[in-house]
């Protein structure tokens, strides 16, 4: 004998339930999706014009990028390196209170390090236990 | 450490059911009768499919092909949408909260159950073999066939799994290049 077809789609509560979580999730996705990107591709290009030397533009690309994502330490660190070339230290040493007692890994470390070690060179009478 | 494929298939089991939704909605949008339909089981593994739907033929071997490859377009723009917009404060910013976590995972595991499966294949196959199909159907049809079994045979090799994190990961971090 012939199977009879379904005269409805039987959707059991939980996929009934996985659909919905789906479907909004998916409008979470295409609301954040451009936003994500723009700030993706900000970050992207802060970094190649640090590197190019370009530090002014930088800062001022990741300035707004520290305030929507401050627990970044990769943003935080990147913001640093161009503060230090634009010599606005005390934008640098901000970011790295942010990181004082903080675990990092061994290229962060490195990189604070640098800051930190150009940093003595450039105050070395500096207070190390100096608090505002 | 191997980690059984079943495994991995639970702890991805939203990709499936949104696969077998999308057989079923590709079958809706042709009037096909469905039979049958299995959103998940757990006893896949066990030679038993994840989950299947038993759907009626069309006259038209083209919409037979689409509703067997509808999940490969279905699950992996669903998956990239979920998961691309969470890969990102994750991945570029090294920060993910809660959300961006639970969004990745559901993305990938959406994504990663984008391959149709060697049962749509065959079914592909009794569609464009059983009647007069014209040799542009038939152009088309036969390396996806192909394609499908060559994906069934990867997949030994987690190449379903890189495929979805290359769709939640790979792909928006290419958009940020090319756009930085």
């Amino acid at each position: 004998m012939a199977p009879e077809p379904l005269a409805k789609l039987p959707i059991p509560p939980f996929v009934l339930a996985l659909a919905a979580v789906t479907l909004i999730a998916f409008l979470i996705g295409l609301v954040r999706f451009p936003g994500a990107v723009r700030e993706a591709s900000t970050y992207e290009r802060a970094q190649k014009l640090v590197s190019a030397g370009q530090a002014a533009p930088a800062e001022a690309a990741l300035a707004p990028l520290v305030k929507s994502h401050p627990d970044s330490k990769n943003v935080r660190l990147t913001y640093a390196e161009a503060c230090m070339r634009t010599q606005n230290y005390r934008g640098a040493v901000e970011q790295l209170q942010y990181f004082e007692g903080k675990e990092v890994s061994e290229e962060d470390e490195r990189r604070l390090n640098a800051i930190v070690a150009e940093l003595d060179r450039k105050f070395p009478e500096a207070p190390k236990d100096k608090k505002k | 450490m191997i980690i059984p494929g079943f495994i991995i298939t639970w702890l991805s089991f939203p990709g499936v059911i949104v696969h077998e939704l999308a057989h079923a909605i590709f079958c809706r949008l042709y009037g096909l009768d469905i039979y049958a339909i299995k959103y998940f089981q757990f006893t896949t593994g066990f030679g038993q499919p994840a989950g299947y739907v038993v759907h009626g033929r069309s006259e038209k071997p083209s919409q037979d092909l689409m509703v067997s490859i509808g999940p490969f377009f279905v699950n992996t723009i669903v998956g990239a949408v979920i998961g691309a917009p969470a890969a990102i404060p994750i991945f570029t910013f090294g920060k993910g909260d809660a959300l961006d976590w639970f969004l990745l995972w559901l993305g990938v595991s959406i994504a990663m159950h984008a391959f149709p499966s060697t049962g749509d294949a065959k079914s592909i196959l009794h569609s464009i073999q059983s009647r007069q199909v014209s040799p542009a159907v038939k152009l088309v049809a036969y390396p996806i066939v192909g394609l499908i079994y060559l994906g069934s045979v990867a997949s030994i090799f987690w190449v379903d799994v890189i495929y979805g994190v290359a769709v939640v990961g790979l792909l928006p971090t290419l958009i940020v290049k090319l756009l930085a």
